[in-house]
């Protein structure tokens, strides 16, 4: 059965018309001019220049202001300095790598909680080994779910870690994947009288476009146009906010493009147009993400300023609608547009996840799910519409 | 071939003393059979204080011998401790052979100058075996430091550059050095160094340092140097934080010595821990005067 209700932003968001409109010239466009120097020059330097018959042939480009009026748009999204470096690529694990690099070159002690994606994990752990440094690994997820740490309790926590463990690094992720909206406010205030780290990484890929940018100093920004902000084709993206760390990270790069450790086409390209500079030929990079995810922000993300607060008050109404299935959410401000549920019977719970999720799908429902007949969904950024809740409702009701 | 005593036969059974005994006893049996009997008395006594001057004076001997083996035994004492150690042995060998046969030289005026060299060469030697080394008026000191930062198991390296002039390790050496701290820092060494700006390198008010050393500071801020400044000035109460130091993990500290136009005047590299205590209790006091780099250029903002 089609999808009639779309609550996942844990791989993809639904598309974005205008992120669709986009795509659909741009391909028309490449169909008929390749890889020209055309094409070429609108990624660098948008379609403000083309003459009015190609406007006219290809009207979803025609807001496209290349690739440095991206970069802004990124950035005001982000809520990042407007001279922050942005770093654009088609897979987010190459960035994770690059800012992993970055913040082991500079701590001794990095301080992670099990917050953060089992993949960042993986990398995180990777480069920590190359270098030879420590990282002090805070389990925090329980005790949010379970014990009802509230967010004063979780910064406090993490900055007496912080602390105590000598930790001069810190790696937190924004809106975890499991939704948990990490407090950065207050562990900015609770950082406040320590030594302050010597480099901070946050992962906002589900985050951006979803809550809005919190107040803490960062020396780098991971996120993506894909996910909240509906892209619809992928783009990940590291910012560089901090003026004492973009020297660094742009040093980084450029290692491991020399060393061959920068193996994403898109990346490559988006240097390449960045600073001018030739390099070596490489793979072919897929640019259509980078227009995709300036439509998409040109046609109103959600979850900014206005709308994330009816991304609570929606998982709110589905948290306390009877509907056999248990919602698992932390305490009030630590909340976010993700709403996890558990479902009570046991036989439910033994399904594997990939089945789960296909049952859900097969009634038209798109979610993610997870081990133990745990299942996330993303709330719509409007309020619910008639029926929508209801629909969903007794689809939960229906799958037990 | 001479033919050896065998080891452990009795002296009883020697010819000596067989031949001295059978003397005596028959010189004592006709003392015995022809003389009167106070002759007798004075003979025996005679011989039992020959036979006990012979005895005091043997122990005599005997002591003297015994503190001559002594002396030889603490004169071998010093190969001996060396003997495992081939290089220095070696070394040992070549030096006390060469002195051997300066011994021979007759000529007073070369014996007087050996005399101020080997006095000068001693004194050297003396401060090596202390854990410090000393090298005056050359460059040759970095080849040492960068084998130093380059030894396995060394994780981190503490610098302290007090910069008097924008030509603060600018020359070939100095570029070379920096070179090393930047390859070094890719795989994996972590370097942390606070610069000792003198004002006008950094004119007090100003965020940051003068633009005619910037390129030096951030080069190494951007491969990962983490980096603290202060001001000279603002250590005019701690006289001793001023100057140039390096703090090599645990193995040793190195202290360098510059003229007025950055050139080396004397690095003098220690290894003791007590100096290595010493060095480390400088820097953390100074790390309490300097500004990390870092949130000097946040503070700078856009433009800067």
């Amino acid at each position: 059965m089609a999808t009639a209700l779309y609550l996942d932003t844990a791989r993809l968001g639904r598309m974005h018309p205008s992120a669709l409109a986009v795509a659909r010239d741009f391909d028309r466009l490449c169909s008929s001019e390749g890889g020209s120097p055309l094409v070429e020059r609108l990624i660098r330097a948008g379609s403000a220049d083309w003459p009015a018959s190609l406007r006219r042939r290809y009207p979803g480009l025609a807001g496209w202001g290349g690739l440095d009026a991206l970069k802004s748009s990124l950035r005001a999204v982000a809520g990042v300095p407007d001279d922050a470096d942005v770093h654009l690529a088609g897979r987010s694990g190459v960035l994770m790598r690059l800012v992993a690099r970055a913040m082991f070159r500079r701590c001794r002690r990095a301080l992670l909680t099990d917050l953060e994606w089992p993949a960042h994990l993986a990398v995180l752990e990777s480069e920590r080994r190359r270098a030879g440094r420590a990282a002090i690994f805070l389990p925090v997820r329980d005790r949010i779910f379970w014990d009802g740490m509230d967010s004063g309790e979780l910064a406090a926590t993490v900055a007496d870690e912080y602390r105590t463990r000598g930790c001069d690094g810190l790696f937190l992720t924004a809106v975890s994947h499991d939704g948990v909206r990490f407090p950065l406010g207050d562990l900015a205030k609770a950082l406040a009288f320590l030594p302050s780290p010597r480099f901070v990484a946050i992962d906002a890929a589900q985050a951006l476009g979803h809550a809005p940018a919190a107040d803490f100093p960062c020396d780098a920004l991971l996120a993506g146009g894909h996910k909240w902000l509906r892209s619809g084709r992928p783009l990940a993206m590291a910012f560089a906010p901090r003026g004492g760390s973009r020297g660094l990270i742009r040093a980084i790069a450029g290692e491991m493009e020399s060393d061959g450790e920068l193996d994403d086409p898109l990346l490559g390209m988006s240097r390449q147009l960045g600073d001018g500079t030739p390099r070596p030929y490489g793979a072919t990079a897929e640019p259509s993400g980078l227009l995709c995810t300036a439509a998409a922000i040109t046609g109103g993300p959600p979850g900014q300023d206005g709308s994330f607060p009816t991304l609570i008050e929606n998982a709110s109404a589905l948290a306390s609608a009877t509907t056999g299935w248990r919602p698992v959410v932390p305490t009030s401000a630590l909340r976010s547009g993700i709403l996890l549920l558990q479902a009570t019977r046991e036989r439910i719970r033994d399904i594997p996840p990939h089945r789960l999720r296909c049952s859900f799908q097969r009634r038209g429902l798109a979610l993610t799910a997870y081990d133990g007949g745990v299942i996330r969904l993303s709330m719509p950024p409007r309020p619910w519409r008639d029926g929508d809740l209801d629909l969903v409702r007794s689809l939960l009701r229906r799958v037990q | 071939m001479d033919e050896k005593p065998r080891a452990g036969r009795s002296a009883l059974l020697s010819f000596k003393f067989g031949g001295t005994a059978l003397a005596g006893s028959l010189a004592m049996a006709l003392v015995a059979a022809f003389a009167p009997q106070p002759v007798q008395i004075a003979a025996l006594g005679s011989c039992v204080s020959v036979l006990a001057g012979l005895f005091v004076s043997y122990l005599e001997q005997e002591d003297r011998r015994e503190r001559r083996r002594a002396e030889l035994l603490e004169r071998l004492r010093v190969p001996v401790a060396l003997a495992p150690d081939h290089e220095l042995f070696d070394q040992y060998c070549v030096i006390a052979e060469a002195l051997a046969e300066l011994a021979r030289q007759g000529d007073p005026v070369l014996r007087e100058v050996a005399l101020l060299k080997l006095a000068s060469l001693s004194g050297e030697v003396r401060s090596l075996a202390r854990g410090t080394v000393v090298f005056s008026a050359t460059e040759a000191w970095r080849c040492v430091y960068e084998r130093l930062l380059e030894q396995p198991g060394l994780g981190e390296y503490q610098s302290v550059a007090w910069v008097k002039t924008r030509d603060y390790w600018q020359d070939r050496p100095g570029r070379q050095s920096m070179r090393v701290n930047y390859d070094l820092v890719r795989r994996g060494l972590r370097i942390e160094r606070v610069l000792i700006l003198k004002d006008d390198l950094w004119p007090a008010g100003a965020v940051l340092p003068s633009p005619t050393i910037r390129p030096w500071v951030d080069e190494q801020n951007d491969r990962g140097i983490w980096l603290s400044l202060v001001r000279e000035s603002e250590l005019a109460h701690e006289p001793d934080l001023v100057a140039d130091f390096g703090l090599y993990g645990d193995r040793a500290t190195g202290i360098q010595e510059l003229d007025d136009q950055s050139r080396t005047q004397r690095f003098v590299l220690q290894f003791d821990p007590r100096d290595l205590k010493l060095a480390r209790d400088r820097w953390e006091r100074l790390s309490l005067y300097a500004t990390p780099y870092a949130d000097l250029l946040d503070r700078a903002g856009p433009g800067r």
